[in-house]
């Protein structure tokens, strides 16, 4: 896996121009998997451009930042990822860590312009672009263009700009598994600015190890360490500094826990634009490692299926699985947590105002996002060693045993709850995902 | 025969040149395999071991002298490419730099990978100087990086003269060529570099400027305009949209500072100005602002730009920059008519600031220029009418009276979490199929909640009795765990030493499991031993494994306190031998560690039944874990359940059914607990009266005082070459009577006394709080944090004892020697968080809460502030006591008291109006306790005081605290707000 890379080539430097008094923000795009023929997603005028300025330099500092690295590997800058289509643009990244993933969504009245063709793209984000994306004030006009709109603006053989870097496995792991936490996420609060003020007084200086809980106390807000099982817990708070330039800008900010507080979202909301914060559950806990999606992906999905989805589907579109088999003519009905699956894939995101996802194809192979579960591919290593001997199945229980290193683990799984005698499970009681052998005991279950 | 040629020429040492001249590629090509042997040969080196007076040392020493590797060293260079050479040298382009290879062999045989290994290497062998004259000479072309790691260090020279080393300021170095100033010193603007770390430590004999060498550089540069001075202001001011970090910034906004440039620069060049409010580091605000305060008289000045970016400048962590802000805007509002009303709603934004002297400057801002009909800006500051200050509200009294809603009552919380006691959110779940129990004794040494140790111990002598021949293998993976776990020296900062001992503890089950079932345990028992064996033939373990595969009984443990988990866990260990499935009484039945009345008794009288003795210790925590004040309405039907009559009358003792002195004590250590956790002063003093005993370590009183102490240490004194005894003050708590080694002898009249009483002589009663002393080491703590909280959990009711230890050795000084030390007051926080519900705890308790609001570590004072403000919420605290507690320590400056006011405004005040009347009680008696002189920051407690006072009308002063105010009268510093507390 290391020796793994990813080229980032792009035509030409994304920058800022101005010109006739309009300020042209040029966003530079590649994709490894190209998908239509247009260089250009999306050209037109955006109406926030202050607040949109700011919510891009967080993105990027997000980007850049780092809670658990080694400085050489920041070095290692990775680029945000644009999605245009159904008349909205939405730019998302990972720290390197890959514990906070940052979106900025500009939604259909943030922007006045022209999507040329939809689609998923990597964007380059440079030092100079950003110092121009700070210059930018309220009444400036700012013409976003993701890819350029002339061809042949660069003639063929013109040097593009290239930049290795390791595959970036984590982010592509952390980009599933986070939509797979923002489907489990409930709406908890809606703050307005002066109380989203407030409380982002209250975070601790420094980097904070202990876990902080969001409460309410008289109409104010703050965040205490003190356990309280009703709040929302927040580990490595400090990573929230990050969108402490923003607060004072936003109209409200709306948060949401996933069930078992595994990761907290942070909407910040302004006109017709909304920054998009999920933090993982601690600061050296990337998304990457979290096993949520695992579950889905034990299944293989048809081939024929993923082809007429992607055939099916458009960019930002919501996704509606009945519509999709109605007109495709796949009965998608059998398989259960289909969009889970899906978004497992890299194939769906997750938008947590409207509860629901929508298709964006990470601009990555397919199989390299196969590739990546450990925990995946242990559990199939399991399988193909013949290491797994089910001992007991009826409709709701199976019990099993497992060959782990040097002892026969016990797993059971009863309905809903499933255990297992393995480190991992003892550790984390099945909140960070199923085991290898629990996931190698359903697979042979289901496979059977 | 090249390669015997090459040999022949090694050998004596002759000069390779010109054979290596000769050479044709394929030549080259062909001799690589031969060389790499040969290198490989001549480099050789042979290891030496020394005896010397400190015992053996060992080193090594080339086997062939520096001249023959030296001529290897030429040969693979000549011939290796680029991916042996990589392989045999350490840094190649050390020698490519040399001037022996430029000489020598650069000059007809240059190769490929010459450049590549430059750039990547950066050997500190080349300066910017000699990379230059390489560059000019077209032998590589030198990378951005090389050139920013070395450009820092062209102006000194540094060179090495009779072992000294010189260092000579060389400025000219810039100018020698010309892409040095036209590109190269420009990529300092652009990329991370060294720059602000050079040369402010050096002696340059050249040179007594003083200052940074480099910004002088720049300075000199710009006046002798060999640099554009416009440019390198614009350049500057980028640099903080760069990413730099704090101190590169800084150094950067330091050149600007020097450069100190004109309004009318600050004017034009007001876009730069503008994105450097962006910047992340308060430096680069502070110093834009700065000029902006000047600038911002001019007509000139984009004063709308301003105000657009002001809101995240008022919301800024640091106050200089909120300042400055509020000032600007003021200057605007003076010159822009038009502009007021916008910049009147700016400030408004600043009155979320909780600094009153903050609050009050936007306040005044708002009064200057505000309108108090305008309806959007007194909505505006409507918002944050129960943010404000008295003295706020005073000067927007004007825009607060349409208001009068939003100033009313700060709003009572919604959510209290009351410490559920007995509640059905906090029953544990109780485990009986044999699934269930593999499952949680699989988890058991994850300490994935504190009370698991206590399960533990109750369920596997349960899990012993369903073991058969058919499911006992599924515990082997628990087994190996445990196994890893007692053998190994990793540390896991998520677990406790307790948590080792309970893998001792399974690891005993585990042998017994293994008689008795031989066969099935088989696979695991041959793992066991060659685990073991392994550890034996280990260099460094084979000593220690012996010691941790010992029995629970003979295992060692880290300290006294450790003693009290030990027992239970050896009693446990006894009933898996005896097949017994009793729960032991202590076993806690509602998290974190209370146990139902009902269900010690029926435990009690299972013992009875089966004739199972009553562990001691066990009895006294299951007593102490019993929730204070919750009586079952049946419990004196149940009591009579028991048989043992002396148990039967502490229960009915307990449970208020009869009086401590109708009673005969005749196992005291049985009743110590009720007695100390109901702990009623006459029935304390009976008891201790009555059995000739002292309860003072149990109860957790000491006598204390926080002062300035001397303390005496040795220094070695180099002129005089002795050690000397040097004095240093610290401001300390000190426990007096702590120390329980030394005991009073007792005096003839206590001795003659006793002759009359119940006993001759002082009892000591054995307890569990004979082994609560943990014996600090100098520098650690022995309780291993998450053993803490278990510790605090044996005795919830009369935490104090436990609690004085911690006071003792950790909380002498309100800073933290260690980690741990924090983690320990941080857990133990959490900790009494959770069992906090009478207001009753002796001195112990309260002393380590009020250190806890007062020291270094802000996660632990807020964590303080949270069980002030919970058990103020459910009128559990007394904050007379603790408000004195705080006074005698502040007396003695235990810590800065900003701190503590910090902690009032951020964290206790307004809460609720209740709490605010507790707060007032709370300072009215600190303040009583205070010395005679205010210390710093005493002001901003009277502030706060008074802010208090007004805001509950009621709430009247002490006459001792009025007598110590009168005494601070005198300063002038407090005396204004005296003035307003005393209405004098």
């Amino acid at each position: 896996m290391a020796s793994e890379t990813l080229s980032y080539k792009y035509n030409s430097q994304s920058s800022i121009t101005s010109s006739k008094g309009k300020e042209n923000l040029l966003l530079s795009k590649f994709n490894e998997v190209e998908k239509g023929n247009s260089p250009c997603f999306f050209w037109g005028k955006l109406n926030n451009p202050y607040e949109l300025s700011r919510c891009l330099i967080t993105l990027s500092n997000t980007v850049q930042s780092s809670f658990n690295l080694s400085p050489f590997q920041l070095a290692l800058l990775k680029d945000p990822i644009v999605t245009a289509g159904n008349n909205q643009i939405r730019f998302e990244g990972f720290s390197h860590c890959a514990g906070v993933y940052a979106r900025v969504d500009v939604l259909e009245n943030g922007q006045d312009g022209e999507f040329i063709e939809n689609g998923t793209t990597n964007v380059d984000f440079n030092t100079p672009l950003i110092s121009e994306l700070g210059k930018i004030k309220k009444n400036d006009d700012l013409i976003l263009s993701v890819g350029e709109k002339e061809v042949g603006f660069h003639k063929e053989g013109d040097s593009f700009i290239e930049r290795k870097v390791p595959l970036p496995s984590k982010w592509i792991k952390g980009l599933t598994t986070v939509q797979h936490y923002f489907s489990e996420s409930d709406y908890a609060q809606t703050l307005n600015r002066i109380q989203a003020l407030q409380l982002f007084k209250t975070i601790p200086s420094g980097k904070v190890k202990t876990d902080y809980f969001l409460i309410k106390r008289g109409n104010k807000y703050l965040f205490s360490p003190l356990k309280s099982n009703t709040a929302v817990c927040i580990g490595g708070i400090h990573r929230l500094k990050l969108l402490q330039p923003l607060i004072p800008l936003i109209n409200e900010m709306k948060i949401y826990p996933q069930k078992d507080m595994q990761s907290v979202t942070f909407i910040l909301c302004f006109n017709d634009l909304n920054f998009v914060f999920s933090i993982s559950r601690d600061f050296w806990r990337g998304f990457s490692g979290e096993g949520a999606a695992l579950e889905s992906l034990i299944e293989d999905l048809p081939e024929n299926l993923i082809k007429a989805f992607d055939n099916y589907s458009y960019t930002n579109q919501t996704f509606n699985p009945t519509l999709m088999s109605l007109e495709e003519g796949i009965d998608v009905s059998k398989i259960d947590k289909l969009a889970t699956k899906l978004s497992a894939m890299g194939l769906l995101g997750f938008d947590l105002e409207n509860n629901g996802f929508f298709y964006r194809r990470l601009p990555f192979k397919l199989d390299r996002i196969m590739a990546l579960n450990p925990r995946l591919k242990g559990a199939e290593k399991l399988l193909l060693e013949n290491k797994v001997v089910i001992t007991l199945k009826n409709d709701n229980d199976i019990e099993a045993k497992v060959e782990g290193s040097g002892v026969q683990h016990y797993v059971i799984i009863k309905g809903d709850t499933q255990k297992c005698t393995c480190t991992w499970f003892s550790k984390n009681q099945g909140e960070r995902g199923d085991c290898k052998h629990i996931l190698a005991v359903k697979k042979k279950a289901k496979d059977n | 025969m090249l390669t015997q040629q090459i040999e022949a020429i090694v050998e004596r040492e002759e000069d390779i040149i010109p054979l290596l001249k000769s050479l044709t590629p394929t030549q080259k090509r062909e001799l690589v395999p031969f060389l790499k042997t040969l290198r490989t040969r001549i480099f050789e080196r042979y290891d030496i071991h020394e005896k010397t007076k400190w015992g053996v040392s060992y080193s090594s020493k080339p086997l062939h002298s520096q001249a023959k590797m030296d001529i290897v060293d030429k040969a693979c260079y000549v011939c290796f490419n680029k991916t042996d050479t990589k392989k045999a040298f350490f840094q190649v382009s050390k020698l490519s730099v040399s001037d022996d290879y430029l000489e020598n062999i650069i000059p007809w045989y240059k190769p490929k990978w010459f450049g590549d290994f430059i750039n990547d290497e950066m050997s500190w062998d080349l300066t910017y100087e000699k990379l230059m004259d390489l560059y000019q000479k077209d032998l590589f072309e030198p990378s951005q990086a090389l050139i920013l790691a070395r450009l820092p260090n062209a102006i000194v020279e540094s060179s090495w003269k009779n072992n000294v080393n010189k260092s000579i300021y060389k400025p000219e170095v810039l100018l020698k060529h010309k892409d040095t100033l036209e590109q190269h010193i420009w990529l300092l603007f652009e990329e991370v570099s060294g720059i602000n770390n050079y040369y402010n430590y050096l002696h340059l004999d050249n040179y007594k400027g003083g200052n940074d060498i480099w910004i002088d550089t720049f300075i000199n540069l710009t006046e002798t305009q060999k640099l554009d001075r416009n440019r390198v202001l614009i350049a500057t001011l980028h640099t903080s949209t760069k990413g730099f970090n704090k101190t590169l910034s800084g150094w950067f906004f330091d050149l600007l500072l020097k450069l100190n440039p004109s309004i009318d620069e600050v004017l034009s060049l007001q876009d730069a100005f503008f994105s450097a409010l962006n910047s992340p580091h308060s430096k680069v605000v502070n110093t834009v602002l700065k000029y902006f305060k000047v600038a911002a008289s001019q007509k000139k000045f984009k004063h709308t730009v301003f105000i657009e970016n002001a809101s995240i400048l008022l919301n800024s962590e640091t106050k200089s920059v909120v300042t400055s802000t509020l000032m600007i805007l003021d200057k605007i509002a003076k010159i822009h008519k038009s502009s007021q009303n916008e910049v009147c709603k700016k400030a408004a934004e600043g009155l979320i600031n909780v600094d009153e002297k903050i609050q009050v400057r936007a306040a005044k801002l708002i009064e200057k220029y505000g309108k108090p009909k305008d309806d959007e800006l007194t909505n505006d500051i409507g918002m944050y009418a129960d943010n404000l200050f008295h003295n706020s509200k005073e000067i927007l009294k004007d825009f607060l009276i349409s208001k009068t809603e939003h100033e009313a009552e700060i709003e009572e919380p919604e959510i209290i979490e009351p410490t559920d006691v007995l509640d059905e959110s906090n029953a544990i779940e109780s485990y009986k199929t044999l699934d269930e129990l593999i499952f949680f004794v699989s988890q058991a040494i994850d300490n994935n909640e504190v009370y698991h140790i206590d399960l533990l111990l109750n369920y596997v002598p349960k899990l012993n009795v369903l073991l058969d021949q058919s499911n006992v293998a599924k515990l082997e993976p628990i087994f190996k765990r445990s196994l890893d776990l007692a053998l190994s020296y990793d540390w896991n900062s998520q677990i406790g030493n307790l948590e080792h001992e309970a893998a001792y503890y399974i690891n005993d089950f585990a042998e017994i499991l293994m008689k008795r079932f031989p066969v099935e345990l088989a696979s695991f028992k041959k793992k066991k031993q060659s685990k073991i064996q392994k550890l034996k033939e280990d260099k460094f373990y084979s000593k220690h494994h012996k010691e941790n595969l010992k029995v629970i009984e003979q295992q060692s443990i880290p300290d006294y306190i450790y003693q009290i988990h030990h027992a239970l866990f050896i009693q446990s260990k006894s009933f898996i031998q005896k097949n017994s499935t009793l729960d032991l009484l202590s076993k806690p039945t509602h998290a974190p560690c209370w146990i139902h009345p009902t269900t010690l008794i029926n435990r009690i009288v299972a013992f009875e039944k089966q004739n199972e003795t009553i562990m001691l210790y066990d009895f006294q925590i299951a007593i102490s874990r019993l929730p204070f004040n919750f009586i079952p309405k049946e419990i004196a039907d149940q009591i009579e359940l028991i048989s043992d009559f002396e148990l039967k009358q502490i229960f009915k003792y307990h449970f208020n059914l009869t009086e401590l002195k109708d009673v005969k004590l005749k196992q005291p250590e049985l009743w110590i607990q009720s007695v100390l956790i109901k702990n009623k002063t006459n029935e304390l003093d009976y008891f201790q009266n009555k059995l000739s005993t002292n309860l003072k370590k149990e109860i957790g009183t000491y006598t204390w005082d926080c002062k300035l102490r001397d303390h005496f240490y040795l220094e070695y004194d180099y002129p005089s070459k002795k050690q000397i005894k040097k004095k240093i003050v610290k401001k300390e708590l000190k426990l007096h009577d702590f120390d329980t080694k030394k005991k009073d002898s007792d005096s003839l009249i206590d001795n003659l006394k006793g002759i009359f009483k119940f006993n001759k002589n002082t009892v000591k009663i054995k307890s569990i709080y004979s082994f609560m002393y943990f014996k600090k080491q100098k520098y650690y703590t022995t309780i291993q944090p998450h053993d803490d909280i278990k510790f605090l959990y044996l005795s919830p009711n009369n935490p104090s004892m436990l609690l004085s230890q911690v006071v003792h050795y950790n909380l002498k000084e309100s800073t933290f020697w260690d980690e741990s030390s924090k983690k320990n007051m941080i857990n133990l926080l959490k900790g009494l968080y959770n069992i906090w519900n009478r207001p009753d705890y002796s001195e112990g308790a309260y002393l380590f809460l009020a250190t806890g609001l007062l020291c270094s570590d802000k996660i632990s004072r807020e964590l303080a502030a949270e069980i002030w403000i919970k058990a103020n919420y459910e009128g559990t605290l007394d904050n007379n006591f603790l408000g004195s507690f705080i006074g005698r320590l502040e007396a003695g400056e235990y810590a800065p008291l900003k701190r503590f006011t910090d902690l009032l405004t951020s964290n206790l005040f307004n809460i609720s109006k209740t709490h605010n009347a507790f707060l007032f009680q709370l300072l009215n008696a600190a303040i009583k306790e205070m010395g005679d002189t205010p210390i710093r920051g005493s002001k901003k407690l009277l502030e706060i005081f008074l802010e208090l006072k007004r805001s509950s009308n009621v709430s009247d002063i002490d006459k001792l605290t009025k007598d110590k105010l009168n005494k601070w009268h005198t300063v002038n510093s407090v005396k204004p707000v005296i003035k307003k507390l005393l209405d004098i």
